[in-house]
């Protein structure tokens, strides 16, 4: 398939899976409202170019990575929960798999215990049937990405993604540095909010 | 439907076994002319209505891996003797006496645009045969008797769209042999597929129990009101029960008016989805029970002790009833506002 008509295809599904997010998002919200402490909770499907880009992408041998990006690619949709603390995140994590079905949950940390860097959990999540849209003639994916994170987990992230994307030619290596050193004071962070959080809510 | 190709195996009960070798798997290309063809065919055009429980396979240590899933990647590539062999091994390994030998079926064909991949178990039945002349009947018992129409026979496909993540199972023993003989139940899709249902049971009765306090908060008719409100106590019976919103209310006795009313209130594209009964997410989403009365009253009590706390009579005027209890009061409060 060629890269112009992929994109045709992924265009005309876009607005569906626009409607499909938001109904993720609110679905989501319903089955976390009132049992755990929650930020928000966002849904969005991918644009059309990062689509694109992504479905180009290629392996390090120089193979294409997705043979059917349409079906490969799992977060077409993708959502996001953010909470406060770190002991929030497993009790989040333990509701969405209780409603959810689930193929893949990671913790996202950084190879090294000495690196600091990207911190999150991931769940690939099948799509409930009952919020597809009925349209017979688009191919709805069958899972969606979801991302719990902490404030500042989510605060690195997004700050981190926007430079990288902004930033033609890669980072210097003191600027590298720099990143890794502002992941550590996020994590950090999280690591006194929790356990003052943990101390004083159990106190109470 | 389009099938390309069936290859058919002997499995042989060898759970006790302490190796199984290749030798103990035979297996054999269905020649395309032939009945046997015809029928494993047929079996595969109405596997889409005929295999109704969704299932996932479960992905080992959070990753998205599953060996039974890899089988079937591969099956689907290299559709052989060979490959399907491992899946059998596999099965036979698992397979007691009491279960007893089966043939089992692979079929490759195609849905749509989709690579399709069924695998189907026959188990091996004992049948009588009758050799009628002119003036007797002669009765005989034979034993390896294989029968599609058998409670024990299982089957499951698998679509190319879904990356074979999502299969669709027969599996009319799902409910049979709860607790202490819990490996009949789980044999096929559990110990064998390595998979789990497709929606999980809290969802599954989430969306029921929602549909049910809807329903009774919205309908006119006295008589679906009681049958639901009935369902606090007697939901216990059916916990841990494979059903589809659809199935569920004739496994409660319940009416097809009441069936009805609940169901214009569930998706009609998962009306035939089959999950597992959760008792306390229902009781979870249906905790208390509500009573409002013209007069301003409003009566209230944990749902499924309801009619315990409150003795309910008929006052005959008016369609009026009186409710009655006897408690020592612990506390009373203002409150702003009560949710009708």
């Amino acid at each position: 398939m060629t890269t112009s008509t992929l994109e045709d295809i992924y265009r005309n599904k876009y607005p569906y899976l626009q409607e499909l997010a938001l109904k993720i998002q609110t679905d989501l919200f319903n089955y976390l409202n009132g049992k755990v402490r929650i930020d928000r909770v966002s849904a969005r499907a991918k644009s059309v170019p990062r689509f694109v880009e992504k479905a180009n992408k290629k392996n390090k041998n120089g193979s294409i990575k997705y043979d059917n990006p349409l079906n490969q690619i799992q977060d077409q949709v993708g959502a996001r929960i953010i909470t406060y603390y770190l002991a929030d995140v497993d009790e989040i994590a333990c509701i969405v798999k209780k409603y959810y079905s689930f193929i893949e949950e990671l913790d996202k940390r950084p190879d090294s215990i000495t690196e600091f860097g990207y911190f999150g959990k991931h769940f690939i999540l099948l799509i409930p049937d009952e919020l597809k849209p009925k349209q017979e003639e688009v191919e709805i994916p069958t899972f969606f990405e979801l991302q719990i994170k902490t404030l500042f987990q989510h605060a690195w992230g997004e700050a981190e993604h926007d430079l990288n994307y902004k930033t033609e030619e890669p980072l210097a290596d003191d600027d590298k540095r720099m990143i890794a050193y502002s992941s550590a004071q996020a994590w950090g962070a999280d690591q006194i909010f929790n356990t003052l959080y943990k101390k004083y809510n159990s106190e109470s | 439907m389009e099938i390309e190709k069936i290859i058919g195996f002997i499995s042989p009960a060898m759970k006790d076994a302490e190796k199984i070798e290749d030798k103990d798997i035979v297996g054999e290309d269905i020649n395309q002319n032939s009945k046997l063809f015809k029928m494993l065919s047929d079996i595969f055009n109405r596997s889409t209505n005929e295999c109704d429980i969704p299932i996932k396979f479960v992905p080992i240590k959070g990753k998205q891996e599953n060996p039974i899933r890899d089988e079937i990647i591969n099956i689907d590539k290299t559709f052989s003797v060979t490959a399907c062999s491992i899946l059998v091994k596999i099965l036979s390994s698992l397979t007691d006496h009491k279960t007893k030998d089966g043939l089992v079926f692979f079929i490759k064909g195609n849905q749509g645009k989709n690579s399709k991949i069924m695998i189907a178990r026959f188990p091996a039945e004992t049948g009588i045969t009758i050799n009628p002349t002119a003036d007797k009947v002669n009765f005989d018992v034979i034993d390896d008797v294989f029968l599609k129409n058998s409670r024990k026979y299982k089957a499951a496909y698998y679509l190319s769209k879904e990356q074979f993540w999502i299969g669709y199972a027969i599996d009319k023993q799902v409910n049979e042999g709860r607790g202490k003989v819990k490996e009949i139940s789980d044999y096929w899709i559990k110990q064998f597929l390595q998979s789990e249902m497709k929606i999980t049971s809290q969802r599954g009765t989430a969306i029921l129990a929602k549909a049910v306090r809807a329903t009774l908060e919205t309908t006119e008719e006295q008589d679906i009101k009681n049958e639901l409100v009935t369902l606090s106590t007697t939901i216990k019976n059916v916990n841990n029960k494979t059903v589809s919103f659809e199935s569920f209310f004739a496994e409660m006795n319940l009416s097809d008016e009441t069936k009805n009313e609940v169901l214009q209130k569930i998706d009609k594209g998962i009306q035939k989805t089959k999950f597992k009964i959760d008792e306390e997410e229902f009781r979870t989403n249906c905790n208390y029970l509500v009573d409002i009365l013209d007069n301003g009253a409003i009566v209230i009590a944990p749902a499924k002790e309801f009619n315990d706390i409150w003795l309910k009579s008929y006052v005959a005027e008016d369609d009026e009833y009186k409710y009655s209890t006897t408690g020592k009061p612990i506390k009373s409060k203002y409150q702003t506002r009560v949710v009708r």
